[in-house]
């Protein structure tokens, strides 16, 4: 089994030999990999660790003032960046998924050569793991960092080399060495959130209502399925655009397999997927149908999936709907051990209504709720 | 004792090393330009291959390496996906686009509950990802398992170590996991001796 003990003292060795007596900058977005990161590395090199958190704007609720909190605990010293207008002007009115990402990663890795230059440092560690460079690497999405598996040279690039001391674990390999280190369950534990953060859930054009509706909806999420048992591995919402068009044929397909009535409706929204391990960036499709028995809309899925190889990457199920409303707000809950693949939760349908009606209320613009039933693969866990 | 994973640009394949690591074997992850050379050099008691996004009918030549490595070494092999259709085509089966392509868990039915898929029978649900599949079984081998879509889910040449499967064992989508790892590291240990 893994040693969390002695891969720690093995990485601390060797970030001392890597870093040699530099400065070195470390990048925290909030989630486990980069704050087990952190630590670590506070752990290796002390005093000569600067750690810093960029506010991209496309963070949850309150999450800058969490993380701060969080870290000051632990002894390590962050310091917090606001760079939202920036983020969101580079990215505002883009609406390809890797478009969205690339730009995300250009513009974080631009501002950070400026922290980098301003803190007199030469190196930047940070908490890449194996799902991200396998992703990346196989052309199912660009991770925002990941870059020397790709080809691209930060030092050339940027001007800073970068160390990365988690590159060959996994999520639930991660989690072990942040208990190690000491680390809270609040923050070993806690759900990935992705480095570019809310912008690969607020899928298609990016405008900033869309990202406000995309921050209150996930808060809803989060705080009503946090006493779930057994708990998600993650468990968020997103949203999407809700125009579409009725498809006679999907909605003849769910009825087969569910046994009731349906209507499927191809969304004009893209989400990225991965079959056959390639990726697959196809539509969505959202079922109106009464069913709540999940071994049947699973087979739904399964099918549609199958059946619509070359245009359909997610399947929804509507769960509350309202007259008017430019968005749909997906729910998205998985189970999994390293998020190479996971299954959805089987949520009781009356907590998945209650959350429902609340994300109505709460974002005005939203005409439905949804939830997610594709699993990974064919889906990927995030929206883009 | 030493089980190289051969990377092939697929999704698990880094998983294959993470679990047979996992299970006390030593592995490396190494490249499709593989020969029987450096399987010798590195000591190698078997080898497992993963999955990628290649299609063995359109891109022979990436395969030609390792086509040859597989023929020429006697160590025992487990072809994963891609590199289990690879197989096939090594010793004169065919591979192609599958009528109804498989994503997400399928039942898988044993057909012969041989060395690889030792205390599976008689069925399980394994991860299924492939648009293509083996089409044609190489003289020489024998089906192991189907499923509904797909004929050929696992087989194995009746003579040689050799092994393929359709699905993905190294994923915890598959309810064999890490069954069908243990399985092979004991079919190289008995090789070993």
């Amino acid at each position: 089994m893994f040693d969390s003990k002695s891969f720690i003292e093995k990485s601390k060795g060797e970030m001392q030999k890597q870093i040699g007596g530099e400065r070195a900058l470390c990048a925290l977005s909030g989630g486990v990999d980069s704050t087990v990161c952190a630590v670590l590395a506070s752990k290796a090199i002390g005093s000569s660790l600067r750690a810093v958190f960029i506010d991209t704007g496309f963070m949850r609720e309150d999450e800058p003032a969490w993380v701060k909190k969080h870290l000051d605990k632990m002894g390590v010293n962050l310091r917090v960046f606001d760079a939202r207008e920036r983020f969101i002007s580079a990215l505002e009115g883009h609406s390809d998924a890797e478009e969205k990402r690339k730009i995300f990663r250009d513009t974080f890795y631009k501002l950070f050569g400026e922290i980098v230059r301003e803190e007199k440092c030469k190196i930047l560690i940070q908490g890449t793991i194996a799902p991200d460079w396998i992703e990346t690497k196989g052309g199912i999405k660009s991770q925002h960092n990941v870059l020397s598996q790709i080809g691209i040279d930060p030092e050339k690039e940027f001007g800073y080399k970068v160390v990365e001391p988690l590159l060959q674990l996994y999520k639930d390999q991660v989690r072990l060495v942040g208990k190690e280190l000491g680390l809270s369950e609040e923050l070993y534990a806690r759900q990935p959130f992705p480095g570019p953060g809310l912008l690969v859930r607020v899928v298609g054009e990016v405008r900033r209502d869309k990202v406000e509706d995309t921050r209150k909806a996930i808060a809803v999420v989060e705080e009503g399925l946090k006493g779930l048992s057994p708990p998600p591995q993650q468990y968020f919402a997103a949203i999407l655009d809700s125009k579409g068009k009725i498809s006679e044929k999907i909605s003849k397909e769910a009825g087969e397999f569910l046994g009731e009535k349906a209507k499927a409706t191809v969304l004009d929204a893209r989400g990225t997927g991965v079959t056959g391990d390639i990726r697959r960036y196809g539509k969505v499709v959202l079922i109106d149908s009464k069913s709540t028995d999940y071994m049947a809309l699973n087979k739904t899925q399964f099918e549609i999936v199958s059946r619509n190889k070359d245009d359909v990457s997610r399947v929804l199920l509507v769960l509350k709907s309202q007259k008017e409303g430019k968005y749909i707000a997906a729910i998205r809950s998985i189970q999994t051990r390293d998020f190479m693949t996971v299954v959805i939760t089987k949520i009781p349908f009356e907590l998945l209504n209650s959350m429902a009606e609340e994300i109505l209320g709460r974002c005005p613009n939203v005409k439905a709720v949804a939830y997610e039933l594709t699993p990974k693969p064919p889906a990927t866990v995030e929206f883009e | 004792m030493m089980i190289p994973v051969v990377e092939v640009g697929g999704q698990y394949n880094h998983l294959i090393h993470r679990i047979l690591t996992e299970l006390g074997a030593e592995s490396e992850i190494i490249g499709l330009d593989t020969t029987l050379e450096k399987l010798e050099k590195m000591n190698a008691a078997g080898l497992v291959m993963g999955g990628g996004p290649q299609r063995i009918d359109k891109e022979l030549g990436a395969f030609a390496t390792l086509g040859k490595t597989i023929k020429d070494s006697p160590i025992p092999m487990l072809g994963i996906c891609v590199t289990h259709q690879l197989m096939a085509f090594v010793y004169g089966g065919k591979a192609g686009a599958a009528k109804s392509p498989e994503y997400g868990e399928v039942e898988v039915i044993v057909d012969k509950e041989d060395d690889i898929l030792m205390g599976l029978g008689p069925k399980f649900t394994a991860l299924q990802t492939h648009n293509d599949e083996v089409v044609k079984l190489p003289p020489k081998f024998e089906i192991l398992a189907h499923s509904e879509h797909c004929k050929i889910q696992a087989m194995r040449h009746k003579l040689l170590p050799r092994f393929g499967l359709q699905f993905h064992p190294e994923t915890v989508r598959s309810s064999t996991d890490p069954r069908i790892f243990e399985n092979f590291i004991r079919i190289c240990k008995k090789f070993e001796k």
